[in-house]
């Protein structure tokens, strides 16, 4: 008996011993319902974290989530990778923060008629390794990446590129299409030096023009790049002499290298995290919305989503609110139509706000009763927490919605072919509703990415009219008219639009850093 | 021995045959098709097609599978299907870093659980026994990314002694991980080497030592531990195979470059070569550990020696 208590009370003790050491002294917040305010500073007086030494500002540390999968601007699609990518290359254009495109390699553009294309680049702008970039090298860069595989799609109105003079090219289109310039801010257009195309290299030393050197990929571990001191942009100088990614796959670690001081920034904070950085002194956060839309398609082709009734229904039926907190703690945006709304013509004339009691008027309209059941696919765990808080609105009112968790490659293959009933996708493209109108919603589309299989003929024209239309105001007209049209015949149910979510060492200014697409420009951060 | 040696050296080809057929059959019928995942979703079908047949997918799967085992016999392992990348040079550049924590842990773990089972052993049925075995249990029960985050708080933040992740900082940069790593081997460890004393201890010849008055340190270090070191040697055997392939949680929470890490992205991206590749690496790895404890068996245990001879 006493060795029996005597077992118990160091079993006890044991216990107690390793509560303490997992403990954390700051206490955990609760996240706020409706969101944390954009750029939050830390607060002052709050509790303090370890932060470690304070950095010399001529390195700047990234944590990342995933490792990047290739230094070919033309062979990767991968957010990420367009972090190292777009800093060793510049392109002709870059997306500000609102994500509409500026001259960064290009000095100048004029349309000669509306399929020429004329763009002067600035002289004197100089290679990694010492050449002059020459209108050449613009030709044969934008050529390679019209003929890759992964990015050639937003090239394929490009018909041939001639050399005007050393400075200058004119790109011939095959048709109007006024979003170009758009297509030249995407990564996968950055200039490179014809003579290293022309070695077919391997991309194990990239040569681009950009802020930044490379220096070193460690597989799984780190990206290590160097201050280009010859960049030609004077004015965009890259304030650090040194900058690495470090790969960090799990959320909590990042946040805990960033508390620790061993980051500068953590990007892709998770959002259960994000107010305890914000909170913590010596750091901030800053939240972008980007342009990557979160949304919920039917497959219009099938019963019941075939009828407009249950359409509009179901629209009301899904709490948004709820599912913004589920999906990422109230930190992303909830959206009411196609894209963000900060895209040309963007309107909510027709909107659906949560409202059960219209939601089982319509489902009762269009014949849907509780002895029927519909099926929602998801993929990862946010689609499946999203797809649980609609199944709770559906019982809420008395009806069945079943969920089917797929895996990823399966989940595209069905969503393409149409075997599936409804499903959740996301999309993020430039800040054009083109991308958005055409490629997801035009009839062309079905069986590729228009995967609601949505026909309407009218918004086709509406659609065809806005991509070659070059007046800004009569293009803006169109699309009020689209983004109406399509939320009048619902083929989804738009949730909500992505954020960015960074944490920073509270030295440094990232507002003009990050733009509308995800892009990050690291020679934008101003150390305060 | 040499001969014994060469024998299992030879017995590994088919084991990785039969383990890399099976693997590939698996990922070939397995949902979602590579080319489509390369091009991303938005890829038209006409160029997911392209791409396929480029790759060879749309050949025989025991064609494609006899083209990668012969590609493998000329040490030709492939390229990544997600960054172009060859597979042997992947592999080459994460495998000595899981080799560094599997080995490290191990050490841990016999460090610390071996004098713990002989403990054990020795004051069995006492408070310190039920300490210890309580200890072991803790261990092994502890969920591994748990374990991690506990010791990155405790090491990294609050005491800031040691980096809360990462390979750059040499050996402080493997303490943390091999330590989270070990104490789930320690348990296992101990229990055996316990297990082991505990029969030893009891043997005829032990007592026999004791009568002719030979100390009891003698007998523990001489004889009884040596003879109970078979069955713990074999279980840390296993255990560094286990972990070279099975770190992929540690490796996530410490952002450690590892074999375990990428070889589950690879499963997840449908990157055929590259999840064939760990595979190889890691069959032969366990071949030649379990063939290194079978050959420290004669070293230790000299009737078992005779056998090979």
């Amino acid at each position: 008996m006493k060795k029996f208590k005597l077992l118990i009370s160091m079993m006890l003790i044991f216990v107690m011993v390793f509560s303490a050491v997992g403990c954390s002294s700051t206490p955990a917040e609760e996240p706020q319902e409706n969101g944390a305010p954009a750029d939050t500073p830390a607060a002052e007086g709050g509790e303090a974290a370890t932060t470690g030494e304070s950095k010399e500002k001529d390195s700047l540390i990234v944590a990342i989530n995933i490792d990047i999968e290739s230094l070919d601007p033309t062979a990767h699609l991968q957010v990420l990778s367009s972090f190292v990518t777009e800093s060793i290359y510049d392109t002709l254009y870059i997306p500000d923060v609102d994500g509409n495109p500026i001259p960064q390699i290009a000095e100048s553009h004029e349309y000669i008629t509306d399929t020429q294309l004329q763009i002067k680049i600035h002289e004197g702008i100089k290679f990694h390794d010492g050449s002059e970039m020459k209108a050449e090298d613009v030709q044969a860069s934008l050529l390679r990446a019209q003929a890759s595989k992964k990015a050639g799609k937003y090239y394929k109105e490009i018909e041939s590129i001639d050399i005007i003079d050393d400075y200058t090219v004119q790109i011939n289109l095959t048709q109007p299409y006024i979003p170009f310039l758009i297509a030249l801010a995407h990564h996968s257009a950055a200039i490179l030096p014809k003579a290293y195309i022309d070695s077919e290299p391997d991309f194990t030393a990239p040569i681009g023009s950009g802020a930044y050197k490379f220096v070193s990929w460690t597989s799984g571990d780190s990206v290590v790049m160097e201050r280009n001191d010859d960049y030609f942009d004077k004015d965009n100088m890259s304030p650090f002499g040194e900058v690495t990614f470090r790969v960090i796959p799990e959320g909590t670690s990042r946040t805990i290298a960033l508390e620790a001081g061993e980051v500068d920034v953590a990007y892709a904070l998770d959002s259960i995290d994000y107010n305890r950085v914000a909170d913590t002194s010596g750091l901030q956060t800053y939240k972008k919305d980007v342009n990557g839309t979160s949304y919920l398609f039917f497959n219009v082709e099938k019963a019941p989503f075939d009828d407009l009734n249950f359409r509009k229904a179901f629209n009301y039926v899904v709490n948004k609110e709820a599912v913004n907190i589920v999906a990422n703690n109230g930190l992303a945006t909830i959206m009411h139509n196609v894209t963000a709304s900060h895209f040309l013509g963007y309107n909510e004339e027709v909107r659906y706000d949560y409202n059960p009691e219209k939601a089982k008027e319509l489902f009762a309209e269009a014949g849907f009763t509780a002895d029927d059941t519909i099926t929602l696919s998801v993929y990862d765990d946010v689609s499946k927490r999203i797809a649980e808080v609609i199944q709770g609105n559906m019982m809420d009112i008395g009806l069945n919605m079943d969920i089917e968790i797929v895996e990823w490659g399966k989940y595209i293959e069905n969503t393409g072919n149409g075997n599936f009933e409804m499903a959740i996708l996301g999309w993020n493209q430039a800040s054009d509703p083109d991308r958005y109108f055409s490629q997801l919603l035009h009839s062309s589309q079905i069986d590729g990415q228009n995967r609601a299989r949505y026909s309407n003929p009218e918004l086709d024209k509406l659609i065809d009219a806005g991509r070659i239309e070059g007046d800004l105001a009569k293009r803006e007209e169109i699309y009020h008219e689209a983004y109406k049209m399509v939320m009048e015949d619902a083929p989804w149910v738009p949730l909500y639009i992505r954020s960015n979510l960074v944490g920073a060492t509270d030295d440094l200014d990232l507002s003009k850093a990050i733009s509308a697409e995800g892009s990050f420009y690291f020679n934008f951060i101003d150390v305060k | 021995m040499y001969k014994y040696i060469g024998k299992r050296l030879i017995g590994i080809i088919p084991v990785l045959i039969g383990i890399t057929f099976l693997v590939f059959m698996i990922m070939s019928f397995s949902p979602g098709d590579p080319a489509q995942l390369i091009l991303g979703d938005s890829a038209t079908p006409e160029l997911v097609a392209e791409l396929r047949e480029e790759m060879g997918l749309n050949d025989n799967v025991l064609v494609q599978y006899g083209r990668f085992l012969l590609n493998l016999i000329q040490g030709d392992m492939g390229t990544s299907y997600k960054n172009g990348k060859p597979v042997f040079e992947e592999i080459a550049s994460r495998f000595p870093n899981t080799v560094k924590i599997a080995v490290v842990a191990i050490l841990f773990g016999g460090l610390i659980s071996i004098p713990l089972g002989v403990i054990s052993a020795i004051k069995q049925n006492t408070a310190i026994d039920g300490t210890i075995m309580m200890i072991t249990l803790f261990a092994v029960s502890m969920p591994a990314f748990w374990l991690a985050m506990l010791l990155i708080i405790q090491f990294s933040i609050k005491l800031g002694w040691l980096p809360t992740g990462g390979a750059r900082d040499g050996l402080k940069s493997l303490i943390l991980p091999s330590l989270s790593l070990g104490l789930a081997a320690m348990a296992a460890i101990a229990r055996t080497m316990r297990s082991s004393m505990l029969e030893v201890i009891r043997q005829d010849y032990i007592r026999t030592a004791k009568a002719k008055g030979v100390s009891k340190g003698v007998v523990i270090r001489k004889h009884a531990m040596r003879n109970a070191m078979i069955p713990t040697v074999t279980v840390m055997g296993l255990y560094i195979g286990i972990l070279m392939g099975g770190a992929v949680l540690t490796e996530t929470v410490f952002a450690w470059p590892g074999l375990g890490r990428l070889m589950v992205e690879s499963i997840v991206a449908k990157d055929t070569p590259v999840t064939l590749g760990c595979i190889v690496v890691f069959a032969l790895s366990f071949s030649i550990v379990n063939l290194v404890v079978d050959v420290l068996y004669a070293y230790i245990d000299p009737r078992i020696k005779a056998q090979y001879v």
